[in-house]
């Protein structure tokens, strides 16, 4: 193993995954996009980089992992800040700030501790990581068995190895401007594009809609986001299943909102209010289990407006 | 009709009813919409009366797509007939691997060859597939044998268990949980990620059930597995 480029996984944490920005074109055969959840996060960590957008690296969830390097090499850590620390080989520990690029040599360890606000960090390699796709992605959906190191949709496990390509260039060090770090600590409001069967929901369905805050609930995942609130008591009863697109506001039978996320189901029958906002989706991957959030009504322009510009920076 | 459902996806809404008179149409229009986009078209979701597709808005449009799309679905009409491939499938139906089919033929007072018969005899077509990768929506079914969902799904259903709820059939084509009465069991793989494409199963497909016997459903790879 050690003739070989990458990086050993030394504790895998509590959830951590590789992902790029989903397996697409196959909704057709039943499979999820699956991808990451932050895509802002995830763009600055590949942006910091010079690598492409769909470039392969790792989403860590809630924290508690380890890293370590079987060569010289250049990363970057973006998101929810774990109180991220080096191991030199003299074994001596160091600070690592978050949200800039940085180098490890051969021997030294990257180690994350629990995720400090936020829940999702990620971890980006030059290059991106250097494993296979399945179907166009390397992405990992646990529902599909499809993807991740194995390609059978499973989580990072002890002991495994990532590798990268060989030559990495020590390039120097980039920062996320101080103005586009997020406040994960901060309540969100989320935007709401209002589609599919919106026009059903009665006027006072609705307004319990945007005037409630919403907790997010424990059973949520990356399929759903589960919330936790005054019940829109629906009126409308089950729909012919149809595609459901990201972040699709569904109102099961109990009225408690679920937003779906990056490993939905491509079908549902339930009715659905709208979709949240694309870019305000990644803020939404950061709360934590109990936090609060809102919803408002968003404008479809301008939100087509907002992720274009998203996409143009990420992708130059 | 037409609307945007978010920043990048249209629903394509044809009838707000399940009609199995649309899939034809629907099938069309997926094949003309991913002519037309090609690759600024990310993913397509075809249901039974509806279509959701996906664009990159790096490579068109959105208005420009919503023209495109309107055009194309003024090409399509409803009278289209069904193009698409007849997939046969072969189906051992007996009680140890159709774990439901003695009390299908019960609910239903039928015996049990009086099932086999009535399920084999039709030619279904693809509506959607959905639930699980590679898993087929088969419409519709003969209502001499319709059966609801079990109230209580199973943890564990084998692949290949060829089920029925409410009007329509299904393969399992992976072990799954599953809530379908399931009558017996095809041993063709109906999965495979390294097969192109990855499922047999295309929305206007036409699937027709052979029985066959416990002979040929082993000399065909199949297994039998007991319910847990």
């Amino acid at each position: 193993m050690n003739n070989k480029t990458g990086l050993v996984v030394k504790k895998a944490g509590l959830f951590t995954q590789l992902q790029d920005r989903g397996r697409f074109n196959q909704a057709q055969q039943g499979l999820s996009q699956g991808g990451l959840c932050d895509e802002l996060a995830a763009g600055w960590a590949n942006y910091l980089l010079g690598n492409s957008s769909n470039a392969a690296l790792l989403e860590i969830s809630f924290g508690q992992a380890e890293f370590e390097a079987c060569c010289d090499m250049m990363l970057s850590l973006t998101g929810a800040p774990m109180n991220a620390s080096v191991k030199r080989l003299s074994g001596k520990v160091i600070k690592q700030k978050n949200n800039c690029s940085f180098s490890l040599k051969h021997g030294e360890s990257l180690i994350l501790s629990y995720a400090t606000s936020g829940v999702r960090a990620y971890l980006a390699v030059l290059g991106g990581f250097a494993v296979e796709p399945v179907l166009g992605s390397v992405s990992t959906v646990k529902r599909n068995l499809m993807g991740g190191l194995h390609k059978e949709g499973c989580a990072l496990q002890d002991g495994e190895f990532l590798p990268i390509l060989s030559a990495q260039r020590l390039a120097v060090v980039q920062q996320m401007p101080q103005q586009f770090i997020p406040d994960y600590s901060q309540t969100i409001t989320l935007s709401v594009i209002e589609s599919y069967q919106s026009e059903q929901f009665l006027v006072s369905e609705k307004s319990t809609f945007y005037s409630t805050e919403y907790a997010i609930d424990k059973h949520s995942d990356r399929m759903g986001m589960r919330l936790q609130g005054e019940a829109i008591k629906g009126h409308l009863q089950g729909i012919v299943s149809e595609g459901i697109a990201l972040g699709s506001v569904q109102i099961p039978a109990d009225g408690q909102p679920i937003i779906l996320l990056q490993d939905r189901q491509t079908l549902g029958g339930y009715p659905k209010l709208g979709c949240v906002a694309r870019c305000d989706l990644s803020r939404l991957a950061q709360q934590s289990i109990g936090t609060k959030v809102r919803f408002k009504r968003g404008d479809l322009a301008v939100e087509r407006l907002r992720y274009l510009q998203r996409l143009r920076f990420f992708n130059r | 009709m037409i609307k945007a459902v978010n920043e990048t996806c249209f629903l394509i809404t044809l009838s707000d009813q399940i009609d199995l008179s649309l899939t034809a149409q629907i099938a069309q229009l997926v094949k003309l919409i991913e002519t037309e986009l090609a690759d600024a078209l990310v993913d397509i979701t075809p249901s039974y009366s509806s279509i959701l597709v996906e664009i990159d808005l790096l490579k068109i449009s959105p208005l420009v797509a919503e023209q495109q799309l309107i055009a194309l679905s003024q090409q399509t009409s409803q009278a289209s007939d069904l193009t698409g491939k007849l997939i046969e499938l072969p189906v051992y139906y007996d009680m140890t691997v159709g774990w439901d089919l003695n009390k299908v033929a019960c609910d239903n007072n039928l015996s049990v060859n009086d099932v086999i018969n009535i399920h084999s005899e039709k030619i279904y077509q693809v509506c959607a597939i959905g639930f699980a990768p590679g898993f087929a929506f088969l419409a519709e079914l003969n209502e001499r044998i319709n059966q609801p969902r079990h109230i209580c799904p199973r943890a564990f259903v084998p692949a290949g268990s060829v089920a029925i709820a409410d009007k329509q059939s299904a393969v399992y084509p992976s072990d799954s949980p599953g809530g379908w009465h399931i009558i017996g069991n095809c041993p063709i793989s109906l999965f495979n990620i390294k097969h192109t494409p990855i499922s047999p199963f295309k929305i206007g497909d036409r699937v027709k059930f052979t029985a066959i016997n416990l002979q040929q459903f082993i000399d065909l790879g199949g297994k039998i597995i007991d319910e847990q």
